[in-house]
């Protein structure tokens, strides 16, 4: 086993894909940029071991892209990655010997074959004792509330109840890194909770486990990870712990306005205001009313945002200032919201 | 798990991958329909051809033969090398991938269960040649029938292995490149007629690219030695008993090159995660 | 609610409505047929199979009869020309509908559009069709030029051909519905089942061998299939007259059984088979249709 202290290493790693073949490209060098898309854009990033570390990015930010390079799945288009200190173009069999991976939504599984034997035989390409290999699998079936389902066959199953399958079989194998890619997605409030606490369990009995999570949901990024970092356009923009990142706004108070009457155009004219770093908004159908988040430069821009709302036509229900959150880092740092966002 | 052996490793793959077909077999029994039926039925239309045609019974063992070994040729096309993309295509190649084990366990694992499979409509046709069709095999070299074959299917399979990733790279659609595998192979494999009429009736490129195809000569050298003074053979079975073999390193030689250059290319390419639709 | 412009309002009994259903599913068969190479490689697909296979036959003949081309040639070579429309319209309707439920996995849409399943379905194989008479036309072609088809233009009896032909294509489609029919309410395999119905076509309907020379059971199963008697007035057509064997080989007809027939008595046997086969496809389908509603098949994904 390396002796690397840490689980994953990136530098100024990237991923251009092109048209035509994709070759390994310098930096320095300048591509047509009309045929190719920058997935990835120079990301270095260091993961410790027993880490639960978490990506959190819009749609097209790249997050998929690196989990793909970290799994030896997708060769870099330049910089290096490291996964417990094995290179990930030069060593990807002694990489996939210490991973897994799941991904959300991920219905794969032959349907032929039962929840219990689609397990047993995934753990068999890790090489995992048949004896172990059962042991496990009813641990894990037990833990997913999926034991009913064991001897049912994957054909049988539902989208929801495949996903599960598929994340046990990520465990199966007790990998040393786990790559997690939104592993909630589509599951319902139930079994995601469970997953999740399953996971920090996971990562409590075996301290020098890592697991590599991407998200779109805040509060699991928020709940689950040690470290999170927010990326887009291919670049990481902040890496810290949640509570340092939310710490960032610390200066900036953030406001929550619910008013009525307001038109796009008149939300414009807020977010135009001077003062006003970031601005995201919901509408509420029952009430009609708009419910605005504010980061602001300092407390006293909170007038001039009230002056703008009647400015546009606008009724003031409430206003509230509160602790910042995830969401509110992201959105000073992308500059819109994540729900924005559909999947990946 | 990290200390398991390669050598252990490729073989415990080698177990798991060919569970499911064995599984399939067992709990879905309509294959029996398609793997026997059609084939003995298309079999049974080229005898009643020969006898329409007032041909030797000798013609019905050559018609019998070839069917035996076409069920290893649709096997090795259709279970082996479509495989790939159809994994890729219920989004199973990247687990592949990303497992310690290597591709060529994994297809070793599906063609031990396709050769199952394959085995039973080979018997069964055999079966049906001797009851129904009253062919008579002579049975005084069997030693040398049995290498003769197990070479070949070495041989075929070490070809399946190398057209999977071929198949791959083909992108969408593949199963028309498969289904474009029959009767050309069916023609340039002497499927149904000696082979040695083949060899004298076209140009010697096409007799070349008959040549690389391992159930060429595996027919003609079992022919020779199961209905022997019927047919002329292209060479003495001994002698194409080594040509089988050589392609057989030959071809396990590419499998092994090919799926290697397959992964190394689609990692580069970011088309291993790639659905179809 | 305001109306729609009248333009797109459907009214699903018009024939109108039917007739561009029909071409919409034609133009979409054909897409699916053809696009997922460039073109010189689908003209060399559609074509290589079916040389395939007359070079095989050709070369079984070859190393029986010799050099020389006989009647039996001719009889070999254009019953294997003409199978390929069997099997396009036939064998291939049920991998239409199969291929639209789980592979596009478009069938549910199109069953919940306000168009018809069965003229969405005959405007698929329409495309199969043409795709089928096509490499036909050509493989005979080949065989008039390079591989000793006795077969000349003038020759040909055009008015049974085109009489043959337009009796004969109903039967096939309506045998191509009632296996897409079967096809769409089996779960596993189903997609195999032209294949399965070809392969026994091919056995019983004399492709390769007049029906005479089977077991009685499988001749009278030939007797009673429609495919035998097109195959036989297109055969005739095409040579111009009756198939015989060689004068060495007695003279006699290829099938005597099937020369009991008059071309007039073959036509007014296809005529038969189109009316009862048209007719009941057409409520095989409609009931079947229901059944698969009923058992919840219409969107089911199998994984074949």
């Amino acid at each position: 086993m390396s002796q690397s202290p840490l689980a994953i290493k990136t530098d100024n790693v990237g991923r251009i894909y092109k048209k035509k073949a994709a070759k390994r490209v310098s930096r320095a060098s300048s591509p047509d940029s009309s045929r190719q898309l920058v997935a990835l854009d120079g990301v270095t990033l260091e993961v410790e071991k027993g880490e639960l570390f978490g990506l959190l990015g819009p749609n097209g930010a790249g997050k998929t892209t690196l989990i793909k390079v970290l799994t030896t799945l997708l060769t870099p288009s330049f910089g290096s990655a490291e996964v417990l200190g094995y290179d990930v173009v030069r060593e990807p069999k002694a990489i996939r010997e210490r991973i897994n991976m799941v991904s959300g939504g991920e219905t794969s599984g032959y349907g032929i074959l039962t929840v219990k034997e689609n397990l047993w035989m995934f753990s068999q390409f890790y090489g995992v004792p048949t004896k172990e290999a059962h042991r496990r699998s009813d641990e894990l079936l037990a833990r997913l509330e999926l034991t009913g389902m064991k001897d049912t066959r994957v054909s049988g199953l539902s989208t929801g109840e495949r996903q599960r399958m598929n994340f046990c079989r990520g465990f199966i194998t007790d990998p040393e890194v786990l790559f997690l890619d939104e592993p909630t997605l589509g599951l319902d409030v139930h079994i995601a909770r469970v997953t999740r606490e399953f996971t920090r369990e996971w990562m409590r009995k075996n301290p020098e486990r890592t697991v590599l999570l991407t998200t779109h949901y805040m509060a699991e990024a928020d709940e689950l990870c040690d470290r999170i970092a927010i990326i887009d356009k291919g670049r990481v923009l902040a890496c810290d712990t949640p509570e340092n990142l939310k710490r960032m706004l610390q200066a900036q108070p953030v406001f929550q306005i619910r008013a009525g009457g307001l038109s796009e155009s008149g939300i414009d004219g807020i977010r135009s205001t001077t003062g006003v770093i970031g601005l995201t908004q919901e509408f509420d159908l029952e009430t009609s009313h708009h419910s605005l988040n504010l980061i602001l430069q300092e407390e006293s821009v909170i007038s001039d945002v009230v002056g703008a709302i009647g400015a546009a036509g606008g009724k003031l229900v409430g206003l509230e200032k509160h602790e910042p959150t995830l969401e509110d880092v992201f959105v000073k740092l992308v500059g819109r919201s994540l729900k924005e966002d559909v999947t990946e | 798990m990290r200390s398991i052996s390669p050598v252990r490793l490729f073989f415990k793959t080698v177990h798991a991958r060919a569970v499911p077909r064995m599984i399939g077999m067992k709990r879905e029994p309509s294959w029996i329909f398609l793997e026997i039926l059609v084939p003995l039925v298309n079999t049974t239309a080229f005898v009643y051809l020969y006898r329409a045609l007032h041909a030797p019974e000798a013609y019905v063992g050559f018609v019998i033969l070839g069917s035996v070994l076409s069920a290893y040729w649709m096997n090795v096309v259709w279970a082996m090398a479509m495989q790939l993309h159809w994994e890729k295509k219920e989004g199973m190649l990247q687990l592949y991938v990303l497992s310690p084990s290597s591709l060529m366990a994994i297809l070793v694992g599906m063609s031990y269960g396709g050769i199952v499979m394959a085995s039973w409509r080979a018997a069964l046709t055999l079966i049906v040649g001797l009851l129904l069709f009253n062919v008579h095999f002579a049975t005084d070299q069997l030693p040398l029938v049995f290498l003769v074959f197990g070479v070949t299917l070495i041989a075929l399979y070490g070809l399946g292995m190398t057209l999977s990733s071929l198949f791959i790279r083909w992108g969408r659609e593949p199963w028309h490149l498969a289904l474009a595998f029959h009767e050309p192979a069916f023609f340039l494999t002497g499927m149904n007629f000696p082979l040695s009429a083949l060899f004298a009736s076209v140009p010697g490129v096409i007799s070349l690219i008959s040549a690389l195809l391992p159930i060429s000569f595996g027919l003609d050298a079992l022919r020779q030695l199961l209905l022997p003074g019927t047919i002329v053979g292209v060479f003495p079975p001994m002698t194409e008993l080594w040509l089988i073999a050589g392609l057989a390193v030959l071809f396990l030689t590419t499998s092994y090159i090919s799926l290697k250059f397959m992964e190394r290319q689609a990692r580069v390419e970011g088309t291993l995660a790639l659905r179809l639709s | 609610m305001t109306s729609l412009p009248k333009l797109h309002r459907f009214n699903s009994t018009s024939l109108e409505h039917e007739w561009r259903t029909f071409r919409i599913a034609a133009w979409l068969g054909w897409q699916v047929e053809s696009n997922w190479t460039v073109p010189i490689v689908f003209f060399i697909y559609a074509i290589l199979r079916p040389i395939s296979t007359a070079l095989i036959l050709l070369l079984m003949y070859i190393v029986i009869a010799g050099n020389h081309r006989g009647e039996y040639f001719d009889y070999l070579y254009i019953s294997n020309a003409l199978y390929l429309i069997v099997m396009q319209s036939i064998a291939n309707m049920s991998w239409t509908v199969l291929e639209d439920r789980e592979h596009y996995r478009m069938l549910k849409y199109i069953y919940t559009a306000p168009v018809s399943l069965f003229a969405y379905l005959i405007g698929r194989a329409v495309a199969r069709l043409s795709i089928g008479i096509s490499t036909s036309v050509l493989l005979l072609t080949v065989g008039a030029l390079w591989m000793g088809l006795h077969l000349s233009l003038l020759s040909v009896q055009w008015g049974w051909l085109v009489t043959y032909f337009a009796l004969g294509i109903p039967v096939l489609l309506s045998f191509g519905i009632v296996i897409a029919g079967l096809a769409l309410v089996i779960t596993r395999n189903g997609e195999f089942m032209g294949e399965i119905i070809a392969s026994m076509l091919l056995l019983v309907c004399s492709v390769y061998f007049p029906p005479d020379i089977l077991p009685v059971i499988l001749r009278k199963l030939s007797l009673a299939m429609p495919v035998t008697y097109w195959l036989e007035g297109m055969r005739r057509a095409l040579a111009g007259g009756l198939l015989r064997y060689s004068a060495a080989m007695g003279g006699r007809p290829i099938s005597p059984r099937l020369a009991l027939y008059s071309n007039s008595d073959l036509a007014m046997i296809l005529a038969c088979f189109s009316v009862v086969g048209v007719t009941i496809s057409f409520f095989f389908y409609r009931w079947i249709e229901g059944v698969a509603k009923a058992r919840g098949m219409i969107d089911r994904i199998t994984g074949f």
